[in-house]
């Protein structure tokens, strides 16, 4: 049985990254021929960071978490490559992944009530995960490590023969955390787990997530529309727009220096809460909708400040930057600090 | 100075709850005993979180919900003592924008319909006439009034869009006061920057006054000159916006701001706050925030405070107003884990069904 992962090491016994995705593509099928819903994402998390992934409704955000599952539905067509600690996700046999899910990769849902079934106890729920990845464990074991769990996401033990409706909105949320954590996970993936709540319960379940997820060593993949939560979570965002990552980095140098004009008119979107009072720019005009093949333009460049000929002449690739950043923009060296 | 266009006077509703056999003869005290006045060119914001009694309020000032007790007066008059001519002008001197703008617009009008059903009610005849009205609202609101657009469904268009026809209702009668409950909420952040500034335009241009429900702090702050904060059907805090936000006095107006995110301010430290309880249902002994209150002290826990003006337009209802609670701190976080952290927190499960359980 293993106690909790550090840092996970292959077979060679060197550093393998937690997650890796490798020009991620998903397409779905449908009558009117494939539409793109993510193209061509590439992203690193490392065992014990995390990452977020912001976008608008319609980004694709969602489908690449599902790619991360592979979750996806049958009309849906991955290409790319998804590494899971070290191995190939779209390689694995159906048994494989059964074993794969929950001890390797995990997942916190929008909705807490659709994560457990109404009708088992809570604590219950969370043993059965735990006796179904280690047949070695006893059922008495079994619910003490699930009493462990729920405390440690601030459930008082005594709650552990609770029914799922018995809990409010911030401890349901809660208690699908301490199921997400139950097999020792390398990665957790948290899509959009706090939209549901208050303002107050959304704070501390953030602050929950990041410090059980961090402690269990795993690395932690945040789903968001809203750069405000994800900015107080991550330290590396992802931010996607129109099926595209269309920049990248640490969460500090983004913020702080933007290079992506998509990036810049998204943080410029939020009011500030306790600097000066600026006025408030929307972005004109709304994404494109999925095409069935890659465009030969920039995505952005209808809603763009900046954008010119070229821009509707041909796709951008990705400008990488000494501290890592990257950006997918024609002018992404130029419009420092714009 | 100017008598008050709104006023709420020692407002008060209840819900009862008679149909459970367990709460038979109780009540949700969804606004308990809130005074407030609103006077013309003001702009308002009500925060607080679900169950603070701050869309309710909306809803008794535009006639949607009657009190239970107290009195709401329009230009001095109370409502339920208008007469018909003067009900009438109420009813076309105060809009409302509702949170969600694919429920809020009937899906078997065309957009010009869903404009020009107000205009129509009172009278405005003529198809040029009334076209006039309808186009001059939507360019105000933000759309173009092309002959496509007017003859759209409300399914045709996007969330932004149909909030800003949303928009063109509401305002299309030149009303004096417009509430907007969370009308932005529902939207995609892009989006969203666009409609608060059309609503902050249209403030301007019409002389509005304006009442603006939201949870979110940020967007109060970016609307409203003065904010109210409400915590389970009472006001604990009101005070200028930008006095409110650097100098929040009442500590729920502390955990609230600890709470909200802040894109440009990352090193601000979040609230890690244990949940407390508190209920809807009974009527309360002492402050209703106590429960969750780092500060509560048995005073807090046996007498109500009133809602007293501590400095000039600045007031607050709390026994230790002025004190900083420090909701980031790990210890607090600790304390509540420990008890059962249910909290108010439940949204998810419906706020009917953790008033019944008694327990937030």
């Amino acid at each position: 049985m293993r106690s909790g992962p550090a840092v996970r090491q292959d077979d060679a016994g060197t550093d393998v990254d937690a997650l890796r995705l490798d020009a991620v593509s998903v397409a779905y099928l449908t009558q009117h021929g494939p539409a793109i819903a993510v193209n061509s994402a590439s992203l690193v998390v490392r065992a014990g960071s995390s990452l977020g992934i912001v976008g608008e409704s319609g980004c694709g955000k969602t489908t690449l978490g599902l790619a991360l599952l592979r979750l996806l539905p049958e009309t849906a067509r991955v290409d790319g490559r998804v590494e899971l600690v070290g191995r190939d996700l779209y390689a694995l046999t159906e048994h494989e992944l059964h074993r794969v899910r929950w001890s390797q990769i995990s997942h916190v849902p929008q909705n807490a009530m659709a994560a457990f079934n109404p009708l088992i106890r809570i604590g219950k729920q969370i043993a059965s995960a735990i006796l179904l990845h280690d047949p070695e464990v006893t059922s008495r074991s079994a619910m003490a490590r699930a009493a462990g769990l729920l405390t440690s996401v601030g459930i008082s033990s005594d709650r552990i023969t609770a029914y799922p409706h018995e809990l409010s909105g911030g401890m349901k949320q809660r208690a699908a955390i301490a199921l997400a954590l139950a097999c020792h996970p390398a990665v957790v993936l948290a899509d959009e787990p706090t939209t549901a709540l208050d303002v107050v319960a959304q704070a501390t379940v953030l602050q929950l997530l990041r410090a059980r997820v961090m402690a269990a060593g795993a690395a932690l993949v945040l789903i968001s529309h809203d750069l405000g939560v994800v900015s107080e979570v991550c330290e590396q965002v992802a931010v996607m727009y129109a099926g595209r990552v269309v920049e990248r980095g640490a969460m500090s140098d983004v913020m702080d220096q933007p290079r992506h004009p998509y990036t810049r008119a998204l943080v410029g979107a939020y009011p500030s809460l306790t600097g000066p009072r600026q006025t408030l720019e929307g972005i004109p005009g709304s994404p494109p909708a999925p095409e069935s093949t890659s465009r030969n333009w920039c995505e952005f460049a209808p809603r763009c400040p900046l954008a010119q000929q070229i821009c509707w002449e041909r796709a951008p690739e990705d400008v990488g930057f000494d501290n890592g950043q990257m950006a997918r923009c024609h002018f992404a060296a130029e419009t420092v600090g714009g | 100075m100017d008598s008050p266009v709104v006023e709420l006077s020692n407002a008060v509703k209840l819900y009862p709850m008679g149909r459970l056999l367990r709460n038979r003869g109780s009540a949700v005290r969804a606004v308990d005993d809130v005074s407030l006045q609103v006077r013309a060119g003001d702009s308002m914001a009500l925060v607080g979180e679900s169950g603070s009694g701050k869309t309710t309020i909306g809803r008794i000032i535009v006639g949607l919900e009657q009190l239970t007790a107290g009195s709401v007066t329009f230009q001095g008059q109370p409502l339920d003592r208008l007469g018909r001519a003067d009900r009438r002008a109420w009813r076309r001197d105060v809009q409302m924008i509702f949170q969600d703008p694919y429920a809020s617009l009937d899906p078997r009008y065309r957009i010009f319909d869903v404009v020009a059903e107000g205009p129509r009610a009172s009278g405005i005849s003529g198809r040029g006439a009334l076209r006039d009205t309808v186009e001059a609202a939507l360019r105000l609101s933000g759309l173009d009034a092309t002959d496509d657009m007017l003859q759209r469904y409300p399914h045709e268009l996007s969330g932004g869009q149909r909030q800003r026809v949303a928009i063109a209702r509401a305002i299309v009668l030149r009303p004096r006061v417009l509430v907007a409950d969370e009308p932005v909420s529902m939207l995609d952040i892009s989006v969203r920057a666009g409609i608060l500034r059309s609503i902050e335009l249209l403030r301007n241009e019409l002389s509005l006054t304006l009442i603006f429900i939201t949870h979110d702090l940020a967007v109060a702050r970016y609307v409203s000159q003065t904010m109210k904060v409400m915590y389970l059907g009472r006001v604990v805090e009101s005070a200028p916006s930008d006095v409110i936000i650097t100098e929040p006095l009442h500590p729920y107006t502390q955990l609230l701001l600890a709470a909200c995110p802040d894109v440009h301010e990352r090193a601000k430290p979040v609230a890690n706050a244990p949940a407390g309880r508190g209920s809807l249902l009974a009527p309360s002994v002492g402050c209703r925030f106590a429960a969750r209150c780092p500060l509560a002290t048995d005073v807090c826990r046996s007498v109500e405070p009133d809602l007293v003006e501590v400095a000039p337009e600045r007031f607050v209802a709390c026994h230790r107003a002025g004190e900083l609670v420090d909701w980031a701190s790990p210890a607090l976080a600790a304390s509540g884990s420990g008890s059962d952290a249910a909290g108010r927190e439940g949204r998810t499960g419906g706020p009917i069904e953790s008033w019944t359980s008694g327990e937030w």
